[in-house]
């Protein structure tokens, strides 16, 4: 009887043994490689060593947070693109498209605001414009038919000669 | 014999089916990633235990001295905004897709949702300090007002004020509404406007004198209800930084940052922003007395005064949190 037992648990054993192997080699099968292939995915997200979002792709992108909350960008103001993360979370840029009007921008914010911007419109035209606050800011255009330069400091326009009218 | 075989085989074959490797993905978002930033704490206690909010969901309790958080629940969600009701021991937490959150501070369930309106949330909620509303405005622009001892029914006051987003409710039972350019205090009882203030900002705490204290962008205003008038107007004079490990590897550059909270005691005012500093202020001079630079390495978000008034606490964005001891 003791024998019988034996034999049935040895038979166990090595059934066990073949399936957990072949589950293994398996397992190793479905690790695949990428590198050859091409990803298509709605979204990715790059985060640090601590797991603070640095880097998202996607479309569209998520609303912007602001130290401890978030703000939303507003029924038309969905973006899609990459977005770059400080390591506190916050927003501070990215190469995105809008999703309505379909304009093309760069962004470079501070902890607070958006900074500069360089920006292309669908239809024709380019604009640059860097700004602080209280009113300060520069801006750079071209469209079709003219071309503007702008500056304002303390929300005053500046003139470039003292005696521009 | 021939049955036992049967019987190892079936059973190696459900092991095997068992053992199988499913490759179900879990649901990935694109918020709710941030797992250190602490979004807002509230006193629980009297005084050393807090509880605090992150982006990543959790609602945890933290202790003085204990380096570790006491998970309360994770829902799953941002949280943005937490009050405490100490009489029935509720956490009230804001979210980004689930309303608001009535939270057992002792179990972590959930007990009830406020809901808000599709799509949108809010930043920040108030109690107010009889406990008898909540009240604040989603990103929509909706307000709410909800009633706790009227099982939490929404009192309808959008129609009375349009256009004013309702911030505080003081110990009277007045309606603090924000306008453009100015602030609407509307008593719910009579049900019209109490007084108009010619104020802008954001108004964060009201004292027992009915002094209002307001932040601007990088400035806290102090309003002074005798003589009707913003009394003080100060911002943090500089901005630490430092280059290296060194505590003297610092450099004080002449600008004053956003202000990302405050709060007030009987003889003093507390203020934080992203220069990641707590400023201390005599409340009734303005005189600055002390300045706390050294503690957070990222921007506070938010900093509460413990009740008896002895003690303030301070979270940051990255995880951190610090307990003051006030003289």
């Amino acid at each position: 009887m003791e024998t019988k037992f034996f034999k049935i648990l040895l038979l166990f054993n090595l059934l066990a043994t073949i399936i957990l192997s072949a589950v293994y080699f398996k397992k190793e099968e479905t690790e695949k490689d990428f590198s050859n292939d091409i990803l298509k995915v709605r979204g990715l997200v790059v985060v640090d060593s601590l797991g603070v979002e640095r880097v998202i792709i996607s479309s569209p992108l998520p609303d912007p947070t602001m130290h401890g909350y978030r703000i939303s960008r507003g029924e038309y103001g969905s973006v899609s693109g990459i977005m770059l993360y400080d390591s506190e979370g916050q927003e501070r840029g990215g190469y995105v498209t809008d999703n309505n009007y379909g304009n093309i921008f760069l962004t470079l914010d501070s902890k607070t605001q958006q900074n500069a911007l360089f920006i292309a419109d669908p239809l024709g035209g380019a604009a640059i414009q860097v700004w602080g606050r209280n009113g300060n800011k520069i801006s750079l255009s071209a469209g079709d038919e003219n071309i503007y330069l702008d500056l304002t400091k303390n929300n005053k326009p500046l003139k470039f000669k003292t005696d521009e009218k | 014999m021939k049955n036992n075989l049967l019987l190892i085989t079936i059973g190696v074959v459900i092991s095997f089916f068992s053992c199988s490797n499913k490759t179900e993905s879990k649901e990935q978002k694109l918020v709710a990633i941030n797992p250190l930033a602490y979004t807002n704490v509230v006193y629980s206690s009297q005084r050393d235990t807090v509880i605090v909010a992150t982006y990543s969901g959790r609602i945890s309790k933290r202790i003085k001295n204990h380096t570790k958080e006491e998970l309360i629940t994770n829902v799953n969600d941002e949280v943005y905004s937490l009050q405490y009701s100490k009489s029935k021991k509720l956490i009230f937490a804001s979210t980004l897709n689930s309303g608001i959150l009535l939270i057992d501070y002792v179990n972590g369930e959930i007990l009830k949702t406020l809901e808000v309106d599709k799509g949108a949330w809010l930043n920040t909620i108030h109690l107010s300090t009889d406990e008898n509303y909540l009240v604040g405005f989603d990103t929509k622009g909706n307000n709410y007002a909800w009633d706790l001892n009227n099982n939490y029914k929404l009192i309808d006051i959008s129609n009375e004020l349009p256009k004013a987003y309702v911030r505080y409710v003081d110990s009277q039972g007045n309606f603090y509404f924000q306008q453009h350019r100015k602030y609407i205090k509307w008593n719910q009882e009579q049900g019209k406007i109490v007084k108009e203030l010619n104020i802008t900002g954001r108004l964060v705490d009201i004292d027992k004198e009915n002094n209002l204290l307001f932040l601007g962008f990088n400035q806290f205003k102090k309003y002074n209800s005798d003589v009707d008038s913003i009394f003080l107007e100060k911002k943090h004079p500089y901005y630490l930084y430092r280059y290296g490990k060194k505590a003297t590897d610092t450099s004080r550059i002449k600008m004053s940052l956003k202000l990302t909270d405050a709060c007030w005691s009987e003889d003093k005012i507390f203020t934080t922003g992203i220069d990641k500093s707590i400023r201390v202020w005599n409340k009734k001079s303005g005189e600055l007395l002390n300045e706390w630079n050294n503690t957070h390495n990222a921007t506070i978000s938010s900093i509460d005064l413990s009740k008896d008034n002895n003690q303030l606490v301070s979270v940051d964005l990255k995880g951190g949190i610090h307990f003051w001891s006030i003289d």
